[in-house]
């Protein structure tokens, strides 16, 4: 217990890691598999600050990876978001599972 | 002299960014279309002339940003930046009238297409990790803007799917380069050898170190179309305009290799991924592809599902050969990388002209006869084929011939030659059938049926997908023939980067 509690941030961080893996594998809404994917790069941002070395220099570095990866978890969500409103314009629907069935109807 | 030189590599990946924006604000698709090939043909030629000046020099190039050196190029970087740049263009030009047809107006095509240049060119040269992380992002955006260039809902569906699996990879990737920058603390890849082998001496922290490795591994082969998370190649590739296809299966899946070469090599090396059994797993799984995509290939009857699935069995050759843990394996890994982005485009591209001169039909048997429609097609797809079959001759039996000879170095010669072997009758059993198909007279009636939704616009001579196709074909028996010198510059290139 007490090594959790002096580790509480790395912890903290990997446990929703792993809430925003197991959503983004186990949902079958588009939506919240993006979401999944929010946390889970956010999470693994905060990992990055928790584990690194306590020093100033490598402060500096940190602060500026997690900064550079919010941006991109921020573009490449939009750029999802995008897609998954497309594809609801199209089919009416943002289930994988009934999308994928709504395919291979129009293939066959 | 030496400085100007020494900017060429940066230069390239300012161009390539450039030419995104650009291409972004120009409305017309044929003015963007010309705007991106020149951008790629000056992308190959500085990427050429900066190989030349690191192999005369035998010096790699280094550029520090923020004190901190986070690209680095080395002649085997240029050599294959130069590579791909060309087969941007190529495949561009090889699928220009499916372009020009399928690409709306406004459609940012030809922007996602240069900022995948960037993101290759950037993935090659990176020194840092992080800035690898950033770069694979934007080349898993960018190939999913040319899946989906087309509109239609399989291909909305094709990108999404790439997109997840490409997101599952990320993540992992992430998270190990969080644990990464734990141990060894730093992301810069010639600074983690120190520390992660006095980690590894130490012996306390082995599971962290094999959990981190492995993460970092997964994350990078997720993203390539490792085994098994090849599933949605086909879905992606089926449905896609010409160029599409051939750009993601010759140059998109190549990014998280080429990442994974250089943190293997110079980041983690490879006696260390030997003593954590790392390279045993990605033989095991490189050797898996092979043959699951190999037999996947051999049930389709749809030419661009066959060569999707195809892409995912040479993507296993590329793993098993980093899986040899040599230096010998590495250099085959990536004489690989060069045959597969030259190969497979020109079959995409051929594929794409034999089905439009047969009524836009993909399956081998509305194919029959197709070759004597298009000659160059025809040539192009067989030349391709005979290649990835391994041929004497062709690229792609030089790239077997170092897999093997690479293979007897090591304690895993049987079950690589065994691999190598039956991987290679498999890829006879359905390319030969699809060869046979195209140049298979059919019966009258049946080839009335095929040319009954031919359009006269289409079915006229397209030079560019000629030029093109040749092109491709002289860079295979090239490959085939010359080889030395290539291989001479792989090895210059691999030992800079020790």
């Amino acid at each position: 217990m007490e090594v959790i509690y002096e580790n509480r941030y790395a912890v903290t961080a990997v446990l929703l890691f792993g809430i925003g893996f197991c959503t983004m594998l186990l949902k079958q809404n588009l939506l919240k598999k993006v979401l999944g994917f929010d946390v889970m790069i956010a999470a693994a941002c905060w990992l990055v600050a928790a584990l690194a070395p306590a020093s100033e220099e490598t402060l500096v570095d940190t602060t500026g990876l997690m900064l550079v990866g919010i941006v991109m978890v921020s573009a490449v969500s939009a750029f999802s978001m995008a897609l998954i409103w497309r594809v609801y314009r199209r089919y009416g629907t943002i289930q994988l599972k009934e999308l994928l069935n709504m395919v291979q109807k129009e293939d066959e | 002299m030496g400085t100007w030189m020494e900017a060429l590599p940066i230069a390239s990946i300012l161009l390539a960014l450039s030419g995104a924006l650009v291409t972004g604000v120009v409305n017309e698709v044929r003015r963007a279309y010309h705007l991106a090939l020149w951008v790629s043909g000056g992308v190959a030629v500085l990427s050429l002339l900066a190989m030349l000046y690191t192999l005369r020099f035998d010096t790699g190039i280094g550029y520090a940003i923020g004190g901190r050196s986070l690209l680095w190029v080395g002649p085997l970087q240029a050599l294959l930046a130069m590579a791909f740049a060309m087969v941007m263009a190529v495949s561009l030009a090889g699928g220009r009238r499916d372009l020009f047809r399928d690409v709306p107006p406004h459609s940012f095509y030809f922007t996602a297409t240069e900022l995948l240049e960037a993101a290759l060119l950037v993935l090659l040269y990176a020194n840092e990790a992080f800035v690898g992380y950033v770069f694979l992002e934007v080349a898993a955006i960018s190939t999913s803007i040319l899946m989906m260039a087309k509109g239609s809902g399989p291909n909305f569906i094709g990108s999404i799917r790439y997109l997840f699996m490409s997101f599952v990879g990320s993540g992992l990737f992430l998270l190990g380069l969080a644990f990464l920058n734990g141990l060894a603390g730093t992301l810069l890849i010639p600074d983690l050898e120190g520390p992660i082998s006095r980690v590894y001496e130490a012996g306390i922290w082995y599971v962290p170190l094999a959990v981190t490795v492995a993460l970092v591994i997964a994350g990078l082969g997720i993203k390539s179309a490792m085994f098994p998370f090849y599933l949605w190649l086909p879905d992606a590739h089926a449905g896609a305009t010409t160029s599409s296809s051939a750009l993601t299966s010759g140059l998109a899946l190549k990014g998280g290799v080429v990442m994974l070469i250089t943190l293997m090599y110079k980041g983690f090396s490879l006696e260390l991924l030997a003593d954590l059994g790392v390279t045993d797993v990605l033989l095991l799984v490189g050797a898996l592809g092979m043959i699951s995509g190999a037999l996947a290939a051999m049930r389709e009857r749809d030419v661009k599902r066959m060569l999707a699935f195809s892409t995912a069995g040479q993507m296993g050759y590329i793993f098993m050969g980093l899986g040899l843990g040599t230096t010998a394996g590495m250099v085959a890994s990536c004489f690989h990388i060069l045959v597969h982005a030259c190969c497979k485009p020109l079959l995409f591209v051929c594929a794409g002209r034999l089905s439009d001169v047969s009524g836009h039909h993909r399956s081998l048997q509305n194919l029959r006869g197709s070759a004597y429609r298009d000659l160059v097609a025809g040539v192009g797809f067989t030349v391709g084929a005979l290649s990835m079959i391994g041929i004497p001759m062709f690229g792609g039996f030089v790239s077997k011939l170092y897999f093997s000879t690479a293979a007897i170095s090591t304690n895993r010669t049987t079950l690589t030659l065994l691999t190598i072997a039956l991987a290679t009758v498999l890829n006879a059993l359905y390319y030969v059938p699809a060869v046979l198909a195209i140049w298979e007279r059919p019966a009258a009636e049946d080839e009335a049926y095929i040319i009954a939704d031919n359009v006269a616009d289409e079915i006229r001579r397209d030079r560019s997908f000629e030029a093109a196709a040749l092109l491709l074909i002289l860079s295979i028996f090239v490959l085939g023939i010359f080889y030395h010198p290539i291989t001479d510059i792989l090895n210059a290139g691999v030992r800079l980067m020790q």
